[in-house]
């Protein structure tokens, strides 16, 4: 007579799946907060290009000296930054654009993030 | 009994597998939520600054008539500290539509308002950032007439502001007069401290009548 309940091999397969389906939710939620701290410092290094920026159109001048290095306090720890003009062909007429350039760290690997705006400078 | 035993061993490794995993999925739950949520009030409190700011105005008329009376106009930021925070005060006018006043009919809007931001503490004493709306400009630049205040945050701390003024140096105060009427662009340092201590930071720069060299200029500096 067969005994009512679970096998020992069902138990481990559905053990199996289980633990299949939880290191799946949580691959996802790792990756929902690596995420999270990659846009977070999308964000920052954003916002510090058009701060820079913004202060090339307030003061109508490349700072000087026109490139530098983010200290350890900084949001952007370590992070390279430059403020460049370069000239740009609209329909035939000659624009000035100023280009922001930021490199920075994110988990070790190194990205480029790249703002400009068009204007005279004084 | 060995088959007990094993389903029992299966029993607590399966209770203590879904156990962790709650409790993980939960601990990062809070704590994304509680990230989102800060940046949310940073990027809120950013957003009114920011539009206040860039439409301030400086009333020259009015202000001009002020020989007798005290008739401040444009900005008045004061430059304080409290418990090692950055805690400066802002007041000033705007050209608005007004963000709290917003029963006004369109053809009676004054849109002209006295916006503060300030420190303060609420009715149940507890300490908070707190915006300050009237459309009555008479008098002191801070205080008089109907206003409407609201608390914008409890976890702000700090509220660092920084004035540019015409020769681009930086100055920590602003009093609007006649021959500096606005700075030309301001850097605003907001930063917030979570329930868990976590602290988020927020800077940004706001341009009030940039000018971008000859011929090419946004309003009179």
């Amino acid at each position: 007579m067969k005994r009512p309940g679970f096998t020992l091999l069902e138990v481990l397969v559905s053990f199996a799946l289980l633990s299949g389906l939880l290191a799946l939710l949580l691959q996802s939620q790792g990756e929902a907060v690596f995420f999270i701290s990659r846009t977070q410092q999308l964000e920052r290094v954003h916002n510090e290009a058009t701060n820079r920026l913004l202060s090339v159109e307030r003061t109508g001048q490349i700072p000087d000296p026109p490139n530098g290095i983010f200290g350890i306090d900084h949001p952007i720890p370590e992070g390279k930054w430059e403020i460049r003009e370069s000239s740009l062909d609209f329909l035939g007429f000659s624009l000035t654009q100023i280009i922001c350039d930021i490199t920075y760290k994110d988990r070790g690997k190194e990205f480029h993030y790249s703002a400009s705006i068009l204007g005279d400078l004084q | 009994m060995l088959e007990l035993l094993v389903s029992m061993t299966l029993f607590s490794a399966i209770a203590g597998l879904l156990m962790s995993s709650f409790f993980s999925f939960q601990s990062i739950g809070t704590k994304l939520e509680s990230k989102l949520s800060m940046r949310q009030e940073l990027r809120n409190l950013e957003t009114l600054i920011r539009e206040d700011l860039s439409s301030v105005v400086y009333l020259e008329n009015y202000a001009a008539k002020s020989a007798e009376f005290s008739r401040p106009s444009g900005i008045r930021g004061m430059d304080s500290e409290s418990q090692g925070h950055p805690q400066d005060r802002l007041d000033l006018q705007v050209h608005s539509r007004g963000r709290f006043f917003t029963s006004f009919k369109r053809s009676v809007n004054p849109e002209l308002f006295e916006v503060s931001y300030y420190f303060g503490q609420d009715d149940q004493g507890k300490t908070g950032f707190f915006r300050r709306e009237s459309y009555f400009i008479e008098g002191p630049i801070e205080a008089g007439g109907e206003a409407i205040t609201h608390k914008l945050s409890s976890r702000l701390v700090e509220m660092n502001l920084t004035y540019y003024d015409q020769l681009g140096a930086p100055q920590p105060a602003w009093v609007s007069a006649p021959e500096a009427a606005l700075p030309t662009g301001v850097d605003v340092h907001l930063g917030l401290v979570g329930e868990s201590g976590e602290k988020f930071s927020q800077d940004f720069t706001v341009n009030i009548h940039p000018s971008m060299g000859p011929g090419v200029v946004w309003g009179k500096p």
